[in-house]
């Protein structure tokens, strides 16, 4: 398959529906999204954003439509076998395990690849586990950390230790979920920064509420407004467009 | 918590000295509660004057440990563990009456029997999270309780199933005839043996992957799942394995008395979960002293003090709410600050983990 820009296309979501009660949360929304981009979505509260990420992850079975990964439908597989086919997700309101410490963290992410269900050997000597969650605490920076309850953490090391437990179960592609929510100006750089890192090997779709950091890293946007595709295009063509500036970036440019 | 103390420090790797078996056993990892387990068993060999005591410290030991399991380490409280270690009874009892003469066999019926069992009820508890999933334990352990009341043919009803004969205790080029009533030290030895395996078992099912990932679920089952796990599985092998090895004491129970009594699983259920509790749920050592000093108490108040659940009920409510980490946390000495236990070690392990010569 082909998508924009001539590359493969690694996530596609074909006319996606999802009703919770009276309230169309998804209206029939077409996503593709290019192996190796980087791609926002946007949208005010309450558009659809972690519902359409849900029906992705398989946490809510949609009510019509059909997802494919990496040219294979994965429509209402359990969350668990999507994650295990490449998607790993990292959550809006952080979630780690807190009385664990932030090495054991990363390494129980790390070690679901090979080691998922074994009893009989003990944990510490799975060496390429341990060594995964070594060079991903590194990458993300929490290398001095590692001895620490994940409980004790701040903030941005808390949200870091999210991301790196997403990593470590080495997806092809990461959803974000507000990634930079509750950051300190230094805090966001920060996270952009290892944004930007992680694109060299990895596909990335996330939300974001932070316009300015949207426009300057994402490749495409996908503008979602009640439940519906507004507007999808490269961040000049959503910034010059009348109908996204109208709904959703009014004050914000 | 376990987890955290089994990261080895990097940079004492190759220590050499001395000091280096002491260092290798104070490296807290997980495995030196097995020497406080051999400690615990030729204390009770040589200072408990009753040795049906001593022998039911062992056995009440190892269905502490396989509700640990669930609890502690699953964050499952199951209200209905008394049904695996009754209906191993039952098994154990059964196969020695009818059908032959040897001890394993007994035992595996047991453990077979509870497995099953576990993993029957468990498909169904394990649909239901928190207080609904104690529920159903709680039910399920009430429906083994009536059908073991009602099957008096087969189980004696609330006579109990009596007569249990006591098989020779046979092991490679031996065999060992047991009277645990007359002579209980072969016996004795029996259980502390299945004991100590079954202690280094759950030890490596703690530290092992599968474990961790028992204790991630704890913490967060939405962030497990994300890991690729699938969080119901690993939590009905748990189950399983729990239900088995409380089969296996409960047969135990059973061969020691001769008889498998019948009393309500649902107060029966409750002394195990104030055993574990009271001992400590961070570490399975915890639910070892839990036993202990549960039937200890039981043992010597009840000679002298008709009321003696009431103290045991005090020392609980008391343990709760002054440790919450049990009587674990009592040894650990935490609340002493830098007199404590703890602090002390803290000390004692800088010290040994300076490089010699450094």
């Amino acid at each position: 398959m082909s998508g924009p820009n001539g590359r493969t296309t690694l996530l596609r979501c074909e006319r996606l529906d999802r009703w919770f009660g009276g309230v169309h949360a998804v209206d029939g929304v077409d996503l593709e999204v290019a192996t190796g981009s980087l791609h926002a979505i946007i949208g005010p509260n309450g558009s659809g954003k972690t519902t359409l990420f849900n029906l992705i992850t398989g946490h809510t079975r949609p009510h019509g439509g059909r997802v494919w990964f990496a040219d294979r439908d994965v429509t209402g597989l359990p969350y668990h076998r999507v994650v295990r086919l490449g998607i790993a997700k990292s959550y809006q309101i952080t979630t780690v395990f807190q009385s664990l410490s932030v090495f054991e963290n990363v390494r129980i992410a790390a070690q679901s690849a090979r080691w998922p269900y074994t009893f009989w050997l003990p944990a510490s000597r799975l060496r390429d586990a341990s060594r995964l969650a070594e060079q991903t605490l590194e990458r993300v920076g929490l290398q001095h950390r590692r001895r620490e309850l994940a409980g004790n953490l701040s903030h941005g090391e808390l949200r870091h230790l999210d991301l790196a437990i997403a990593l470590a179960t080495r997806p092809k592609l990461l959803l974000l979920d507000e990634p930079t929510a509750g950051m300190s100006p230094a805090e966001t750089e920060a996270t952009v920064q290892l944004i930007q890192d992680l694109r060299r090997d990895l596909t990335v779709v996330m939300i974001e509420h932070k316009m300015d950091v949207v426009l300057r890293i994402a490749e495409r946007i996908t503008v979602l407004n009640f439940g519906v595709k507004l507007f999808e295009g490269t961040p000049e063509e959503v910034r010059g467009h009348p109908r996204v500036q109208e709904v959703y970036l009014q004050g914000a440019l | 918590m376990s987890a955290v103390e089994a990261e080895p420090e990097p940079g004492s790797e190759r220590a050499s000295g001395p000091l280096h078996l002491l260092r290798l056993l104070w490296r807290g990892r997980a495995w030196n509660q097995l020497v406080l387990l051999l400690l615990v068993m030729v204390g009770l060999f040589f200072l408990v004057p009753d040795p049906s005591l001593a022998v039911e410290v062992l056995i009440y030991s190892l269905w502490a440990i396989s509700l640990n399991l669930l609890l502690g380490y699953g964050g499952l409280v199951s209200f209905g563990h008394a049904l695996y270690w009754g209906f191993g009874g039952y098994a154990a009892g059964l196969t020695l009456l009818h059908v032959t003469h040897s001890l394993w066999v007994a035992l595996g019926a047991s453990m077979a029997l509870c497995g099953l069992l576990a993993l029957g009820s468990g498909v169904v508890c394990l649909r239901r999270r928190d207080v609904y999933f104690s529920m159903l334990t709680l039910a399920f352990a009430q429906l083994g309780y009536f059908i073991a009341f009602e099957a008096r043919p087969v189980t004696g009803g609330d006579d109990g199933l009596g007569n249990i004969p006591t098989p020779p205790l046979d092991l490679p080029g031996l065999s060992l005839e047991m009277h645990p009533i007359r002579d209980p030290l072969p016996y004795f030895l029996l259980c502390a043996g299945i004991l100590f395996f079954a202690f280094a078992f759950a030890l490596l099912y703690t530290e092992s992957p599968l474990g961790r990932v028992l204790q991630a679920i704890r913490e967060s089952e939405e962030r497990a799942r994300g890991c690729g796990y699938n969080t119901r599985l690993v939590q009905l092998i748990t189950f399983t394995v729990s239900g088995l090895l409380a089969g296996l004491a409960g047969g135990l129970d059973a061969i020691f008395n001769g008889l498998e009594g019948l009393q309500p699983y649902w107060s029966l259920s409750g002394v195990v979960v104030i055993m574990v509790i009271l001992g400590g749920r961070s570490t399975l050592f915890g639910s070892v002293l839990g036993a202990l000093v549960v039937l200890v108490l039981e043992h010597y108040l009840s000679i002298s003090f008709g009321d003696w659940p009431l103290i045991v009920g005090a020392v609980f409510v008391v343990c709760v709410l002054v440790f919450p980490q049990g009587l674990w946390g009592l040894v650990r000495l935490e609340p002493l600050g830098s007199w404590g236990a703890v602090a002390w070690t803290r000390r004692l392990r800088a010290r040994l983990s300076r490089e010699p010569g450094a």
